[in-house]
C-alpha cells in the first residue's frame, strides 16, 4: 500500500501531520480514539518512538494499529534504543505491515527520560540509519542481505530550523538528504522567520520540508528554560507572555498562536506541510488545523 | 592516560571485612598522576584502614607497596614476597592492572580500590576529562582533531543531533556541543569539505572484547600471520 503522505507530498498538496505519542500502557484504545478524531482533518499521523526517552508502547505496534484503523502513518525510528540489527528488523516489520513512511531520528538522550541509567545505543546515527534502510530497499550495501521481494521505504528525518548555529545543522541535513531522506520535519518553530536558515540553506534540494509546530503544555511553559524541551527554543518574549498569563489564559493564547502559525505556514507556499505536536493537548490539534 | 577515582572508604573497608592482613598495592603511573592510586594514596589508604580497625577493635594489619605499573608482569613480580604475607590485596591500579595482578596471584583475593573512569587528559590541577574511547578506528583526521565518538554524548559520526542549545550539548548545558566545535574547527582550517560525504557506520568488528594487539615486528614470535 503506497503511502498517502508520499503521494500527497508528490502532488504538492499541503500536508497536515499530527504527532501521536503512544501511551505507557498496554491499551491502545486511546490511540485509536484520538486518531479517529483527526480522521479527514490530517493527512498522516506521525507515531513517536519513546520521545524524550520516556518509555511507551512501541512505535511499530502503535503505527500498525493506526494502519488497521485506516489511517496513513509515519513511523518514527530512533537510533537511541536499537542497534543496526534491531533497527533493520523493525523497519522490515514496518514494511511487512504496510508502513512505508519512516522518520529516522537519533533520539533524545536518556538523560531527559524515565530511564536515565539505560545504555544509550546509537550504533547508527540518523544519517547512517537512512542510508542503511535505503540500501536494504535497493538490495545494495553491506547490510542489504538481498531481500527476496521488493519493498519500499519513504524515508524522512528531522531538521533543526534555527539561527542558533545553523551551519552545522545544515551540514547534517544535507547528509541526511544525500543518504536518502525525501522529507524533513523541522523541530518546533514558533514564528515563520525561524524557518529561514533551513529553507534558504536547502533551497537547492528537492527534499520536502515540513515545519514542526508545538502546542506546549502549561507544565512545559511553567518550567521552561532554554534546553528544557529537547531541540526546542521558544522565543523569549513568547515564553514571558505565556508564563505571565496564568494557566487559563495560556491555554487559549497558545492555541491561538499555533493556529495562526499553521495558517501562515499553509498560505506561505514556503513549506510542503506542517507537523503538529501537542504534549498532553493532542485533543486540541483538530481545532488548530 | 587512564583516569580513575578511589572507591569510597566504607566500600573498601567492607570488602576487607573477612580478612585480617591486607596489602594496599599502588600503581606509579596513570593512577598516580590522577591522585587515585599512587604511592601516596596507597600509604594513606593503608593508614586509614589501620586506624579504622583500631577504632573497631579488629585485629587487622595493612601495609602499602607501590610499583612502577601493574600492567606489566615484570613489575607485578616485585609484589611476590609481600603477597605471601597477606590474605587479601587491594589494588589501586586501573581495572587492567587489578586484573593482571589477580591473574598473576590467583591464590589471593585481589580487590579493587578504585573505579576506572576513562582515558583522558589533565585539564588543570586536580581536573581530568575524557578524550578517547579507544574505538580502534580513529576519526580525528576528518573531525578537526575533536573526537565525535567521545566528545558527542551520543557518539554521532555525521553531525550534531537536533538538541544543542546556544552551542551547548543537550545532555550537559555546561559543555560545548562536540559537533559544533568540529564544524567550527574544520571551517577555521578551511577543511569543512571533509564533512561533505556521510561517514559510514562504525565497524564494531574492529573492537571485539577482549581485544588483543600484536606489534607487526613481533608477529613471528607469537606465531601470528
Amino acid at each position: 500500500m503506497a503511502s498517502l503522505f508520499k503521494e500527497g507530498l508528490k502532488s504538492g498538496a499541503f500536508q497536515i501531520v499530527a504527532r501521536l505519542v503512544p501511551p505507557r500502557s498496554a491499551n491502545l484504545a486511546g490511540v485509536s480514539a484520538l486518531a479517529a478524531s483527526w480522521k479527514g482533518k490530517v493527512n498522516s499521523i506521525l507515531v513517536a518512538d519513546n520521545p524524550s526517552a520516556i518509555m511507551g508502547v512501541a512505535s511499530l505496534v502503535s503505527a500498525e494499529r493506526l494502519v488497521r484503523d485506516g489511517h496513513d502513518v509515519i513511523m518514527t525510528l530512533s537510533c537511541r534504543d536499537r542497534n543496526r540489527m534491531a533497527l533493520g528488523s523493525t523497519a522490515l516489520g514496518a514494511a511487512a505491515l504496510n508502513i512505508e513512511s519512516i522518520l529516522c531520528v537519533s533520539g533524545d538522550h536518556f538523560n531527559f527520560g524515565d530511564h536515565p541509567e539505560s545504555k544509550p545505543v546509537y550504533d547508527l546515527d540518523s544519517v547512517q540509519l537512512i542510508g542503511m534502510l535505503r540500501d536494504m530497499q535497493d538490495g545494495s550495501g553491506s547490510t542489504a542481505n538481498g531481500p527476496t521481494e521488493p519493498f519500499s521505504f519513504f524515508l524522512g528525518a528531522v531538521a533543526r530550523a534555527t539561527a542558533d548555529h545553523s551551519m552545522p545543522h545544515l551540514m547534517k541535513a544535507r547528509k541526511k538528504i544525500s543518504a536518502g531522506a525525501r522529507f524533513l520535519i523541522t523541530l518546533p518553530i514558533f514564528t515563520m522567520s525561524e524557518l529561514e536558515p533551513v529553507l534558504s540553506g536547502l533551497s537547492d534540494s528537492p527534499v520536502k520540508i515540513l515545519a514542526g509546530v508545538l502546542l506546549p503544555s502549561y507544565e512545559q511553559i511553567r518550567s521552561y528554560q532554554d534546553g528544557s524541551i529537547p531541540g526546542t527554543l521558544i522565543p523569549e518574549e513568547l515564553v514571558r507572555s505565556w508564563k505571565d498569563a496564568g494557566e487559563e489564559a495560556f491555554i487559549s493564547s497558545s492555541a491561538a498562536h499555533v493556529k495562526k502559525l499553521v495558517s501562515e505556514l499553509k498560505t506561505s507556499g514556503r513549506v510542503a506541510g506542517v507537523c503538529v505536536s501537542a504534549t498532553g493537548r493532542e485533543s486540541e490539534i483538530e481545532g488548530l488545523i | 592516560m587512564i583516569v580513575a577515582r578511589r572507591k569510597p572508604f566504607p566500600e573498601i573497608k567492607g570488602m576487607l571485612d573477612p580478612y585480617s592482613r591486607a596489602l594496599v598495592a599502588g600503581c606509579g603511573t596513570c593512577v598516580a598522576v590522577c591522585l587515585a592510586g599512587g604511592e601516596k594514596e596507597a600509604g594513606v589508604l593503608a593508614s586509614q584502614l589501620m586506624i579504622a580497625s583500631s577504632v573497631d577493635k579488629k585485629e587487622f594489619y595493612a601495609s602499602a607497596a607501590t610499583v612502577e605499573r601493574q600492567c606489566d608482569r615484570e613489575f607485578l613480580e616485585l609484589f611476590r614476597d609481600r603477597v605471601k604475607e597477606v590474605d587479601a590485596v587491594v589494588s589501586l591500579a586501573c581495572g587492567a592492572g587489578i586484573q593482571f595482578f589477580a591473574e598473576m596471584y590467583p591464590e589471593v583475593p585481589v580487590l579493587p580500590g578504585v573505579d576506572t573512569s576513562f582515558i583522558g587528559v589533565a585539564e588543570d590541577a586536580g581536573e581530568w576529562s575524557e578524550r578517547c574511547r579507544s574505538c580502534n578506528q580513529c576519526y580525528l583526521g576528518i573531525t578537526g582533531g575533536i573526537c565525535p565518538v567521545t566528545m558527542c554524548s551520543k557518539g554521532l559520526l555525521n553531525g550534531p543531533c537536533s538538541g544543542p542549545i546556544h552551542g551547548k550539548c543537550e545532555v550537559d548545558h555546561e559543555r560545548n556541543c562536540a559537533w559544533i566545535m568540529i564544524y567550527e574547527r574544520l571551517e577555521q582550517q578551511s577543511r569543512i569539505g571533509l564533512q561533505d560525504a556521510p561517514a559510514p557506520p562504525m565497524n564494531h568488528g574492529l573492537r571485539p572484547h577482549p581485544s588483543r594487539l600484536v606489534h607487526s615486528a613481533y608477529k613471528r614470535r607469537f606465531n601470528i600471520g
